[in-house]
């Protein structure tokens, strides 16, 4: 697989312009932990995309809601080891989360769609019709 | 060198380099953990993104090497607008102070989590020692 990807690139100057600013619109003012899961935004057509890595969590183990103008995600990992073996390497942790990404667009709640795959949340929100721009003709 | 050899050059530069930095850029190393029973050694590594048919697990001597490549057309048709982690394909070695059984190497991923099942051979294992 050869070629450039112009999209990753986007996100590497992007993630150095986030880590200068040390936070943002999305989450407020407070910086992101090690602990919490690490989140991207994307704009997919006229919708917004969030996702999140979380290997090793099942749906169960999510909950999604969405209130007002804000995607709350939290959820929970725990990392079930075999009993009766030592450890020479420990790196995977358990964790529990609890994150409000706040939207600027209307969006239509009903719209929403979420899935879970190969351990990657993706949220998909669509912006309300009424909340998308128009182009006014001169008449 | 004439002009117009230099500007062809110098386009072909522009090409390549940031082919050449999103290669080097885009592997991370996962986490892992990694344990030992008295029959095996067990690694399991976070791989978010990653499907089965993309890992390749090789065993060189006694070096580990574990590769997994997320599907970047997933991504494709998107644009950024805010960014807190990035986005590439992993890669990760180990060396063993082990003897592995080769043949008997397993693997199974599930939603994001490879986990390997490495069983020693047998002169390797663990032998209980009675205290007379």
């Amino acid at each position: 697989m050869v070629g450039t990807h112009p999209r990753f690139d986007a996100l590497w100057d992007l993630q150095s312009a986030v880590e200068q600013a040390f936070g943002s619109s999305f989450f407020g003012p407070s910086p992101w932990t090690n602990a919490s899961p690490k989140a991207n935004v994307f704009n997919e057509g006229d919708n917004y995309l969030v996702t999140l890595e979380l290997p090793g969590l099942k749906k169960e183990d999510l909950n999604l809601e969405f209130k007002g103008s804000a995607l709350r995600i939290s959820g929970k990992r725990q990392v079930s080891l075999p009993q009766e073996a030592s450890t020479h390497r420990r790196e995977r942790s358990d964790y529990q989360f609890d994150r409000t990404l706040n939207f600027k667009e209307e969006i239509d709640p009903e719209k929403i769609k979420a899935e879970l795959k190969d351990g990657v949340l993706a949220v998909l929100l669509p912006i309300c019709e009424s909340a998308k721009p128009k182009a006014i003709l001169i008449g | 060198m004439d002009n117009k050899t230099a500007s062809a050059t110098q386009h072909k530069q522009a090409e390549t380099q940031p082919e050449m930095r999103a290669e080097s850029l885009r592997y991370y190393q996962p986490l892992a953990d990694i344990l030992e029973t008295d029959q095996a050694l067990l690694v399991t590594l976070d791989m978010a993104g990653v499907t089965k048919d993309r890992v390749e697990v090789s065993l060189e001597k006694n070096q580990l090497t574990i590769e997994g490549r997320i599907d970047t057309q997933r991504y494709e048709s998107l644009k950024a607008v805010y960014a807190e982690y990035n986005i590439g394909h992993y890669r990760r070695t180990f060396l063993l102070s082990q003897e592995i059984d080769r043949e008997g190497i397993q693997a199974t991923l599930n939603d994001g989590v490879l986990q390997l099942t490495l069983p020693k051979r047998a002169e390797e294992q663990a032998r209980k020692v009675t205290v007379h």
